[in-house]
């Protein structure tokens, strides 16, 4: 029986996930989606990074990753609002959950993407096709955002199908079509090749995936190796569905911040590295995710960039140990001069709930931390994220408990709460409510 | 078609929540625009269901109540996270 593969991407996912916050929650009338607009890593400052777009602002040429002055520039009247992590996540737990209830088998990839298989689905639900408009459409309805989907017999080519025309659509990409859909688009469009790939790729002549489709295995294999064997099998529709499963596992879960003033002391560097542990490791938890590899990021004042990273002994989501692990792994990556101005801590190797072993020495260890986190996330998913911190964040000298990202201006709403002070009437008030209960309201 | 802001203004609730985890709104207050605290008895829901909008848990509550000379139709949503109800917007 041939495998019916569905690859489904929200479209524009933080921009769509903060719109329709602001339409269905907040009741707003204006829908960021329809106007110019984008969300944007630090809007106060003229060098955060835009994050996600709206398609007008796309039109205007607004690209994803470059600064809000440069967007600006080509849409001086793009309307930016500031990333809300905390929500993302819970879209993307719901929109995962959708899933979970409708096909057999699902494989997030990333916080916006997921796999389902849909093989052997067609007694149950009918075509698959349709099953496919049916995910799409109950993720609009019911959560407020669209998605495209990808079908096909293979997680290449269904991921390459939903990136097809956007939004809110439902592509096939089956072997027989790929001729027709696939190969007239510009090589770049294809999966895993990227600029350097690209330049590589332009210099053979090569420009469209039909190209490379066609091209000698034996002549790309000598100038691009194992790659270039790997993308000349793609662009034929060929793929190892292992190794999507694989690239998959590698994503992981990261957080960076670029600070007010260069970090010149050790100390200070690991304060930032425990605020980002921090949002790292929640985030982590609220998925039931745990990773293996940790990696870090560092950025000098003169914008030279170096990262390193670290296999772990045992996969966690611990704040601590996350922390710990990133001070090593920056102290043997940072010569201690360079002043810096960024941090970043990025966990990989991230698969659902990965077995631990328990360890000789701390038998409990883990088991204390874990109780702990748990306690800190459901106090701050209470009362606030300030509502608890690490004592170092007690003298701070701007390194916020919290770093990168998990705003806090949100979920406003607010217009006129009622005063504090007692009065007859607030007596009255509660006092009343005997008489309210159903059954006793028309005696 | 031209839409407006809802009004999405935080009340404080007198609510039943019965022994089968149903939620049902019976008594709210708020303050008006001129600092007037108005008390509002729910006479009926005519109309209720459950959201998950940007994936946030909500309980819709479509009301009927006299608000001074008036009978008026309104939503009250509760969010099911933030345990907050809000008067979302006057229906009639
Ligand atoms: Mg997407």
């Amino acid at each position: 029986m041939a495998k019916i593969i569905c690859h489904i991407d929200v479209n524009s996912a933080f921009l769509s996930w903060s719109a329709a916050y602001r339409v269905h929650v907040l009741g707003d009338a204006l829908d960021l989606r329809e106007i110019p607009s984008a969300v944007c890593g630090d809007p106060e400052s003229r060098h955060g990074i835009i994050l996600a777009k709206s398609a007008p602002a796309k039109l205007y040429g607004v690209k994803t990753g470059e600064p809000l002055f440069q967007a600006r520039q080509k849409c001086p009247q793009l309307v930016v609002v500031a990333p809300d992590y905390a929500l993302y996540v819970e879209n993307s737990r719901r929109f995962i959950a959708i899933l979970r209830e409708v096909a057999p088998l699902v494989e997030q990839y990333s916080i916006d993407e997921a796999y389902c298989d849909l093989s052997g689905t067609e007694k149950l639900y009918g075509d698959p096709l349709q099953t496919a408009v049916r995910i799409k459409d109950r993720i609009r309805d019911e959560l407020g955002f669209t998605v495209n989907v990808g079908v096909s017999c293979n997680k290449l080519l269904a991921k390459m199908a939903s990136d097809f025309e956007k939004p809110d659509r439902v592509h096939t990409l089956f072997p027989a079509e790929i001729a027709e859909k696939l190969w007239p688009l510009p090589v770049r469009e294809l999966f895993l090749v990227g600029p350097a790939t690209e330049r590589k790729l332009q210099a053979m002549g090569i420009t469209t995936i039909g190209q490379l489709a066609q091209a000698d295995p034996a002549h790309l294999r000598a100038r691009l190796h194992k790659h270039g064997e790997l993308i000349w099998n793609f662009a034929n529709g060929r793929a190892d569905d292992e190794l999507a499963a694989e690239t998959a596992l590698n994503k992981g879960y990261g957080n960076s911040v670029t600070t007010a003033v260069d970090i010149v002391d050790r100390q200070t560097a690991h304060k930032v590295l425990l605020s980002l542990s921090e949002t790292v490791g929640m985030r982590m938890r609220r998925d039931a995710q745990r990773g293996s590899c940790i990696s870090v990021q560092i950025r000098s004042n003169a914008f030279r960039n170096v990262s390193r990273q670290m296999q772990l002994p045992q996969p966690t989501d611990a704040t601590l140990e996350i922390y710990h692990a990133a001070c090593r792994v920056f102290d043997d990556l940072w010569d201690g001069r360079t002043p810096l101005r960024l941090l970043g801590v990025q966990m990989s190797g991230v698969s659902r709930e990965a077995p631990r072993q328990g360890s000789l020495f701390e038998p409990d260890a883990y088991e204390r931390l874990a109780r702990s986190d748990a306690a800190i996330d459901s106090i701050r998913a209470r009362f606030g994220e300030s509502a608890i911190m690490r004592a170092s964040f007690l003298q701070t000298d701007g390194v916020g408990p919290m770093a990168g990202g998990l705003s806090k201006a949100r979920r406003s709403g607010v217009t006129k709460p009622v005063p504090p002070e007692e009065d007859e009437a607030s007596a009255e008030f509660w006092a009343g409510s005997a008489g309210l209960l159903p059954g006793e309201e028309e005696g | 078609m031209t839409r407006v802001d809802a009004l999405n203004m935080p009340v404080e609730m007198i609510s039943l929540c019965d022994d089968g985890g149903k939620l049902r709104p019976l008594r709210f207050r708020y303050q008006d625009a001129a600092q007037q605290m108005v008390v509002v008895r729910v006479e009926e829901v005519v109309y209720q269901k459950e959201s998950q909008q940007a994936g946030l848990a909500a309980c819709l509550f479509v009301c009927r109540a006299q608000l001074g000379e008036r009978q008026r139709v309104f939503e009250l949503r509760y969010a099911v996270r933030e345990h907050r109800w809000t008067l979302f917007r006057f229906l009639s």
